[in-house]
């Protein structure tokens, strides 16, 4: 097993850097010159012009006279060592600070989701299984289908209007940090996270269910059942870990469209994760803060599948044996 | 000997497609203790279906066992409870299924699903179970049997995971073992193994067996009686030499007295009878067999012959025309 | 024979694969879909409806979406004059959503035929001629696999600016890796088949190969990936839009008019997020039972892992 996992950890490398290229790349060599993108910009909201000085003077600052593989080399680099390429145009803040305060809150969002629709999937999945095709089945079908369908934009618009002419609720204002103020940090993370694990555990949900039903089909769950056993061990014991290996590594691919929602709810609840600055950095055309922060979702995101691919093979002994 | 087991009009249906498919249209028959019963037929024939009927274990939907009685020492199977039935599966009644590839649970170890049989139905401390398992898998005829505990299905071969589930069938030393095709999937000489172990061990524990197969070969060396079934219905019943010599029912001897070919292997030899079992949801009125039936005549497409013998002898068959054959003239030599 | 197949005309091979297929006309398909599928063929006919209502856009709304603003008509509620009311500059909501499905489903048809188009031949390609070329696409594909939907999507707005093409273009580079990875294992499939019966009939070219044999037997999953991609892109779409990445205002794109009408409308104009919000939600709904449907019709392989 040692040697699958090394093998996973040194695909994980080049798979970094060909991610680091991609991103790199599209955002250089597309049409546009970054420099007079970002002054256009200034320009139009400003309502004044800019001057070649300012130009040569920002290409200068940006890197951007470098030859591009020298750019990427540089670029790359400093994500290494914990620069993480610089600072931000607009606040001049390093990106390391930027990121320090960021990346933990989105990794929150994203755990209280996962383990929020965790435990609610895999018990209504096995449920749903085990009542196949009758009514309670149905029901969770199809709250699985609206789940998944409804953009959780508008279910968070449609909960926010809700609160707000309803109850005259409306979102706690500032972010604190679990560690400061634990009973404020849940109050504001806690409905962005139901909405996202609406629709993950939504999926989940409906992985489990198949899942156990392939399984529950299986010849040595009638093994099991030929051997007396009362239905709680045949699916605790028999069936749920035999599940729990599809389910997991499908899990693990979905955090992708996860992280996207996350991206879009930071920005409605006024959450300050890494989701929240990259679309006021896309927005502002803050190029280094978009790039490297686009850089570190996705190596979230691989890492993760890294991480479920390692976590595949302790629970498969046919993966560990091998 | 006392009877062990009393099968009367067992009858389980599955719905398809197609309409609802008598998967066991009425079966009936006994086992003594100890005794070793063959249950023979062509696949789809309702074989494994009536074997899974005993225990209650068919797939609901789209199965359901829709009437009969299994009287087992004394009381009838189909009236207990989930969990009175619970308490006899794997522990008075237990079964081997076909195929040992899959039949063990792949994330489990084999010592986990030896020892929990004996803790559920004998009550054995975790550690009494091990010691227990240790022993069976000595007794099946696997090495090192206590170092290979903590391993995995996927290590052991066919025939060592086919002895490992032997071995979880007697754990509890079971009154009755149903052997479903356990050894159609391996290879030829590890077949011979299983099946000596088997019989070795059911004389040993006094356990009777019903062997479920294909092959009358397996049946011809180790059962005491067979019934031969078709179509959902046993259509003949006799001892194992009854069957052999003087097979009465066309299907039978159709089995049995296939011209011998080279060019075909002999597993092929044995079932070659003319057309294809009939689709059980689409069955003529009269016998089921007439399709493929040489001797077919307005008689047997009209009416179902009873299961009974001319001369009132235990050999019984559902064929109008039965007591007109004799000995076949080529016996096929016992496998 | 072989000199037969070559010289045109149809060759043993080709009646082969010919006859392997059900004959059925379209009619026939199509009757065969309703029957079976009633949720699907219903979605079908809502998508035609909506299709019909981006067509004819200017017909049934009944203002101008974008130059109508009467400042003494800002933030109405829904009435007879403005069925779904007006926005914060005095617009008819109910015409800017008309027009809105109009934006919502030329980006969505953009971006699903441009990647589409775009994944098939570079997975066809690869899957086909396989060597190092397969191998950096795979590569590639699997990193892109791993990025956000979203997050590429932003990347590329933010590197071409901002417009509906853009907007399209960006978002079918999201999909393509998705139609690569389809296309090439169909492909690959295909090509174990082509290459036992090839072997008979020496002498046909790669084009006519591709064209012939691989491409009618990728198409049906590809199909199928593309109607369900589809409300993805609308979501995504409007996502952006959402975000002010999109398409960019006074165009009315449903994305954008939420994002609007969530920055402090909500109490004194709730009917600014609801109608765009219903829109949206059922259109993708739809294209999800659609695609479910012809999923299950079209290509029961692509069925597991999901019930």
């Amino acid at each position: 097993m040692q040697k699958y996992i090394a093998r996973r950890v040194l695909l994980f490398i080049p798979t970094l850097i060909l991610a680091s290229i991609l991103i790199f790349g599209i955002l250089r060599i597309l049409p546009g010159d970054v420099a007079l993108a970002i002054l256009g910009q200034e320009a139009a909201e400003g309502g004044g012009g800019y001057t070649e000085t300012q130009i040569r003077e920002l290409r200068a600052e940006l890197g951007l006279d470098d030859p591009l593989p020298i750019q990427y080399v540089k670029w790359a680099w400093s994500m290494v060592n914990g620069d993480f390429g610089g600072e931000s145009i607009r606040s001049t803040e390093p990106l390391s600070s930027i990121i320090a305060r960021r990346l933990p809150v989105t990794l929150q969002l994203t755990v209280y989701t996962v383990l929020l629709s965790i435990i609610v999937a895999v018990p209504l999945g096995v449920f749903s299984a085990l009542y196949q095709d009758k009514w309670p089945d149905y029901v969770l079908r199809m709250g699985a289908i609206l789940g998944q369908s409804m953009p959780n934009f508008w279910i968070a618009l449609l909960l926010l209007l809700f609160m707000v002419t309803q109850i005259g609720w409306s979102p706690p204002l500032g972010y604190s940090n679990i560690w400061v103020d634990p009973f404020h940090h849940l109050q504001i993370m806690i409905w962005p996270a139901l909405i996202l694990a609406w629709r993950f555990s939504a999926y989940m949900t409906r992985i489990t269910r198949s899942g156990m039903l392939e399984v529950l089909a299986q010849d040595y769950v009638r093994t099991a059942k030929a051997k007396g056993l009362g239905q709680q061990l045949v699916v605790r014991r028999h069936s749920l870990p035999n599940v729990l290996i599809p389910v997991i590594t499908l899990g693990g691919l979905e955090v992708s469209t996860l992280l996207g929602g996350t991206v879009i709810l930071e920005n409605l609840f006024g959450i300050p994760g890494l989701g929240q600055e990259i679309v006021q950095a896309s927005v502002g055309r803050d190029f280094p803060v978009v790039q490297s922060l686009a850089m570190m979702l996705v190596f979230f995101m691989l890492g993760l599948n890294l991480v479920v691919d390692i976590a595949y093979s302790y629970v498969d002994p046919r993966v560990r044996y091998s | 000997m006392g009877t062990l087991l009393e099968v009367r009009d067992l009858r389980t249906e599955f719905n398809s497609e197609g309409g609802i498919v008598k998967a066991v249209d009425g079966v009936s028959y006994d086992l003594q203790e100890g005794e070793t019963l063959g249950l023979v037929g062509e696949s789809g024939c309702g074989k494994s279906v009536s074997a899974l009927s005993l225990l209650r274990l068919i797939p609901n939907p789209p199965g359901r066992i829709v009437g009969g009685e299994v009287i087992f020492e004394d009381q009838d199977l189909m009236k207990l409870s989930e969990r009175q039935m619970r308490s006899i599966r794997g522990n008075k009644i237990a079964m081997i299924f076909q195929e040992p590839m899959t039949s063990l649970n792949p994330v489990l170890t084999i010592g986990r699903q030896l020892t929990e049989t004996v803790e559920l139905h004998m009550g054995y401390s975790p550690e009494a179970a091990v010691r227990r398992s240790v022993e069976l898998l000595e007794m099946v005829g696997i090495p090192d049997a206590k170092s290979r505990l903590s391993n995995y299905p996927h290590q052991f071969s066919g025939g060592m995971r086919q002895r490992v589930m032997i071995a979880i069938a007697l754990s509890c030393s079971p009154r009755l073992l149903l052997a479903d095709e356990a050894t159609t999937a391996l290879d030829v000489t590890i077949q011979a193994q299983i099946l000596e172990l088997i019989k070795n061990l059911s004389t040993e524990l006094g356990t009777a067996v019903i062997i479920i197969t294909h092959n009358l070969g397996v049946v011809a060396r180790y059962a005491d009686r067979v019934n031969v079934m078709y179509a959902g219905k046993i259509i003949e019943r006799g001892t194992a030499d009854e069957i052999y010599e003087t097979p009465k029912h066309p299907y039978t001897r159709g089995l049995l007295g296939s011209v011998p070919r080279l060019d075909v292997d002999r597993e092929d030899r044995l079932a070659s009878i003319e057309g294809m079992p009939p689709d059980l949801d689409r069955l003529p009125p009269g016998c089921s067999f007439v399709p493929r039936c040489p001797h077919a005549d307005d008689h047997c497409r009209a009416e179902m012959p009873p299961l009974s013998s001319k001369d009132g002898s235990e050999h019984v068959y559902a064929c109008w025309k039965g007591h007109e054959f004799g000995p076949l003239e080529f016996v096929q030599a016992k496998a | 024979m072989a000199i037969e197949a070559t010289a045109g005309g149809r060759s043993a091979f080709d009646q082969l694969v010919e006859e392997a297929r059900p004959k059925r006309t379209l009619a026939q398909n199509l009757k065969r879909f309703a029957r079976r599928k009633p949720a699907g063929a219903i979605s079908a006919v809502v998508l035609i409806l909506l299709a019909l209502i981006a067509l004819f856009a200017p017909v049934i709304a009944t203002h101008d979406p974008i130059r109508d603003q009467v400042a003494a008509e800002r933030l109405e509620a829904p009435s007879a004059s403005h069925f779904m009311g007006t926005d914060n500059l005095g617009r008819d909501v109910f015409s800017r959503v008309v027009y809105g499905a109009r934006i919502s489903l030329q980006v969505g048809f953009l971006a699903i035929s441009l990647g589409t188009v775009t994944g098939l031949v570079i997975g066809v390609l690869s899957g086909y001629l396989g060597g190092k070329l397969d191998l950096v696409v795979q590569r590639v594909v699997d990193v892109l696999m791993g990025f956000p939907f979203i997050i590429l999507a932003m990347l590329l707005v933010v590197a071409l600016g901002a417009s509906l093409l853009n907007v399209g273009i960006a978002l079918s580079v999201a999909i393509v890796p998705r139609v690569v990875r389809l296309s090439r294992s169909s492909t690959l499939s295909v090509k174990e088949e082509v290459y036992v019966l090839a072997a008979v009939t020496i002498g046909v070219s790669l084009l006519r190969m591709v064209l012939r044999h691989i491409l009618p037997n990728t198409l049906g999953p590809v199909f199928v990936l593309a109607t369900g991609a589809l409300g993805g892109v609308i979501v995504a779409e409007a996502g952006l839009a959402f975000l002010g990445l999109g398409i960019p205002p006074p165009s009315p794109s449903w994305g954008g008019m939420l994002n609007i009408g969530a920055r402090g409308y909500m109490e004194a104009a709730p009917w600014m997020v609801i109608f765009p919000g219903v829109a949206l939600s059922a259109v993708v709904f739809t294209f999800a039972l659609l695609g479910d449907a012809l999923r299950d019709v079209l290509d029961p392989r692509l069925r597991r892992g999901d019930s």
